[in-house]
C-alpha cells in the first residue's frame, strides 16, 4: 500500500466537502476554487475539479451563472444552491463526527 | 524556421507552433474520449477548454507571442495527465454503487492496430496486444497459414487492415493493453454475470413474501440481467457464425471462380445447371471482367457479414458510415458493370445472318422412294444434359462442355425432277460478318447410301464456340410424282411438315409420302 495513494484517497474524499464550503462563502470562478484549493494544497492537479464541478451541479448541489469578464469570454460564476447547503449542513456534522473519532481514538 | 497555426480555444484566439498542436490536440482528444460525447461529457472539455485557453492567455506576454511546445506541456502539468485525471475520477464516480462497473469498462480491452510495434498495418501487434500473446507467434501464424490456407489469411488480414482502427491517442493506446480478453477473462465476465443473476434470485426469493413490490421489482431485474447474459451468449454465437458463414461462402465462391472454370465449377461434385452459363454465352475477352464484377456483387454482402461477425466478437471503434458507403459504392460499380456487360453482350446477338450454304442433288438411284432416317451422333445420355434452350444443349462431355443443337427438318416440293436437299445455317453475331462466320462455323453431317439418307441428329459447334442462337434448317426437296418414308428415327428432327391430310409430324412417322400436285399425300 503506497502513502501516495491513500493520501491522495483520503483527500478526494473531503475534496467536494471542500468546493462547497468554499462556495457556500461566496460564489466563485473556477479559477477562484482552483486557487484556493492549490493554496490548501487539496488538489495536485486542476484537470480533476472540472468533472467534480459538473457532476456537483448535476447533483443539484451547485447552479453557475454565466459573468462577463474583461479579458476574453465569459465565464462561469459557481453559486452552491439551497440543497446544496443542506447537503453541506449534513458533511459538516459527519465531518466533526470524524474528526471527533479520529482524535478520540488518537488519544 | 516553424510553421505556426491559428486556433480557437474557448472563444480565444491563439497562434500555436504545429508540433505543439498536436500535442494538446492529442490531450483534448483523449480526453474527449474518456468522458464520451454525452452532455456531461461536453460540459466538463468545456470547462477544461475555458481554462486552458486562460492559462494561455496568463502566460502569454502580448496577442502577437506564439503557443509553443514548452507552454503546452506547462498546461498539461497544470491540469495533469489523462492518467492523473482519471484515476481520481473512476472512484468519484461511486454514487453509492461500487466502483467495479465503471473500472471495468474502462479498462476493457479494445481491438487496434499497433502502430509503434507495426510491420505492415499493426494487425499482428494489435491482436498480440489484444490476446496478450507474444506477437512473435501471432506473425508466424500468419505466415504459416498463408500457405496452408492458399491466401485466404492474406484476405482477412486486408479486412482487419481496413476495418480496425489504428491506436492514436492515449487512451486508445492504454484500451489496447486493458484488461484482458481471452477465453478465461470471456469465462469470467459470463461466471460474473450468471453470479449476478443468481444473487437477485436468490434476493428475490429472500424477500419475497410480505415487500411484493419489492420482489416484483427484484422478479423484473433479475429478468433484465438473465436476459443481459442470455443476448451476450447469442451474439458471440452469432459472431462466430457469421464469420464462419461469411469465410466458408466466400472461400468457397472466390475460388470456383478463381479455380475452376466457373461459377461452381469443379470444386463440387454436383452439377449445378448454371456452373458453364458465363463460359457458354460471353465472349472470352469479357469473362475476366465477368469474373469480377461477379465477385465483388457476391462478394461484398459476404465481407459485410464478415465484418459483422468480427465486429460482434471483438470490441472496436469502426467508422461504420465509410465501411458502409464505401462497400455500397464498390458494390454499386459491380452491379453498374455487369448491366454494362450484359449490353455489351446483347450487342454480340445483334445482326443474324443467313447463310444459304448448301444445295445439293441426291445421286440417282434405282426407286422411286427415298428413305429418310437419323442418327444419334452424339453420345449423350440425359444424366449429362445440362441446358437446354429451346433447340440447343449444353452437355458435359469427356468434362468438356458442348454446344449441339437439334435440327429442323421439312419436306417440300422439287422444282426440279431430282431429289434435293438444302441445308441452311443461321446464327447471329456482333457485326454481319461475324454473324455469316458463325453460322459457316456450324458442323452438320447428312450421308446418303444409295436410297437412304441419314441424317445427324445433332449439329455441333466447334470448341469454344459461344452460343449465338445458332439454327439449322434441313429442306428435302421431293420432285412430283415421287415417294419419301419417313424413319421412325426422323421424330427427333422432323418439323411441321405440311401435307394434305394435315397429319401430325409423330403421325407421319414409319410411312411413305407421296409429292402430288396437291402437297405431300400419304401411300396406302
Amino acid at each position: 500500500m503506497k502513502i501516495e495513494n491513500t493520501k491522495a484517497q483520503m483527500r478526494k474524499g473531503v475534496l467536494e466537502y471542500c468546493i462547497l464550503s468554499l462556495l457556500s462563502r461566496n460564489d466563485a470562478y473556477a479559477s477562484d476554487i482552483i486557487k484556493e484549493l492549490k493554496q490548501a494544497k487539496m488538489i495536485v492537479v486542476e484537470g480533476t475539479l472540472y468533472p467534480l464541478l459538473t457532476r456537483l451541479k448535476n447533483a443539484g448541489l451547485l447552479s453557475y451563472r454565466w459573468e462577463e469578464s474583461k479579458q476574453g469570454p465569459p465565464r462561469k460564476y459557481y453559486t452552491i444552491t439551497e440543497k446544496g447547503n443542506n447537503f453541506l449542513q449534513e458533511l459538516d456534522h459527519s465531518w466533526q463526527e470524524l474528526v471527533d473519532a479520529v482524535n478520540t481514538i488518537k488519544k | 524556421m516553424k510553421k505556426t497555426l491559428t486556433i480557437n480555444i474557448s472563444g480565444n484566439i491563439f497562434h500555436i507552433d504545429e508540433d505543439a498542436f498536436e500535442n494538446l490536440q492529442n490531450y483534448l482528444r483523449t480526453i474527449n474520449a474518456h468522458y464520451g460525447a454525452g452532455e456531461e461529457g461536453r460540459e466538463i472539455i468545456a470547462d477544461i477548454e475555458a481554462r486552458i485557453s486562460e492559462i494561455f492567455q496568463e502566460k502569454l506576454s502580448s496577442k502577437d507571442q506564439v503557443v509553443n511546445l514548452e507552454m503546452v506541456d506547462k498546461v498539461i502539468s497544470i491540469m495533469g495527465k489523462p492518467e492523473e485525471i482519471f484515476a481520481t475520477d473512476e472512484e468519484d464516480h461511486e454514487d453509492g454503487e461500487p466502483a467495479a462497473h465503471s473500472v471495468r469498462t474502462h479498462k476493457k480491452r479494445r481491438l487496434y492496430r499497433d502502430p509503434d510495434h507495426r510491420v505492415f498495418g499493426g494487425v499482428s501487434s494489435g491482436l498480440s496486444a489484444y490476446f496478450g500473446i507474444d506477437v512473435v507467434v501471432i506473425r508466424l501464424l500468419f505466415v504459416l497459414f498463408l500457405f496452408v490456407s492458399a491466401g485466404f489469411v492474406f484476405l482477412l488480414y486486408i479486412i482487419l487492415w481496413i476495418v480496425v482502427p489504428k491506436a492514436i491517442t492515449t487512451t486508445q493506446k492504454l484500451e489496447m493493453k486493458g484488461k484482458k480478453v481471452n477465453i478465461s477473462n470471456i469465462e469470467e465476465t459470463i461466471k460474473d454475470e450468471y453470479k449476478e443473476v443468481k444473487d437477485s434470485f436468490n434476493n428475490m426469493r429472500d424477500k419475497n413474501g410480505p415487500q411484493v413490490k419489492d420482489g416484483f421489482d427484484r422478479a423484473i431485474d433479475f429478468l433484465g440481467t438473465a436476459l443481459r447474459l442470455l443476448l451476450k451468449v447469442v451474439i458471440i454465437l452469432l459472431g462466430i457464425g457469421f464469420v464462419i458463414a461469411g469465410f466458408v461462402s466466400l472461400m468457397g465462391f472466390i475460388g470456383s471462380m478463381i479455380f475452376a472454370h466457373s461459377f461452381f465449377g469443379s470444386f463440387t461434385d454436383f452439377n449445378f445447371p448454371g456452373a458453364i452459363l458465363p463460359k457458354v454465352f460471353i465472349d472470352t475477352t469479357s469473362i475476366t471482367l465477368f469474373t469480377i464484377s461477379t465477385i465483388i456483387v457476391i462478394g461484398i454482402p459476404l465481407l459485410l457479414l464478415i465484418f459483422a461477425g468480427v465486429k460482434l466478437l471483438f470490441r472496436f471503434k469502426t467508422n461504420n458510415k465509410i465501411i458502409g458507403l464505401t462497400a455500397l459504392g464498390i458494390w454499386l460499380a459491380g452491379i453498374v458493370l455487369l448491366v454494362v456487360m450484359s449490353f455489351s453482350q446483347v450487342k454480340g446477338y445483334m445482326y443474324s445472318s443467313t447463310r444459304h450454304s448448301d444445295n445439293f442433288t441426291l445421286k440417282t438411284f434405282q426407286n422411286d422412294t427415298l428413305y429418310l432416317k437419323s442418327t444419334d451422333n452424339i453420345d449423350y445420355s440425359y444424366e449429362d444434359e445440362n441446358i437446354d434452350l429451346d433447340r440447343v444443349k449444353i452437355i458435359m462431355k469427356d468434362d468438356e462442355e458442348m454446344i449441339i443443337g437439334e435440327p429442323t427438318l421439312d419436306v417440300e416440293r422439287s422444282l426440279s425432277d431430282h431429289f434435293e436437299i438444302k441445308v441452311r445455317k443461321k446464327s447471329r453475331g456482333r457485326t454481319h460478318d461475324r454473324a455469316v462466320e458463325n453460322a459457316q462455323n456450324i458442323i452438320y453431317k447428312w450421308t446418303q447410301k444409295d436410297s437412304l439418307v441419314l441424317f445427324n441428329q445433332f449439329f455441333t459447334l466447334p470448341e469454344n464456340s459461344k452460343w449465338r442462337n445458332q439454327r439449322l434448317h434441313i429442306t428435302v426437296k421431293v420432285p412430283n410424282g415421287k415417294v419419301v418414308y419417313l424413319g421412325d428415327s426422323m421424330g427427333k428432327i422432323i418439323h411441321d411438315i405440311d401435307n394434305v391430310t394435315n397429319t401430325w409430324d409423330y403421325d407421319m412417322l414409319d410411312q411413305k409420302w407421296m409429292m402430288t400436285k396437291e402437297g405431300l399425300r400419304q401411300v396406302k
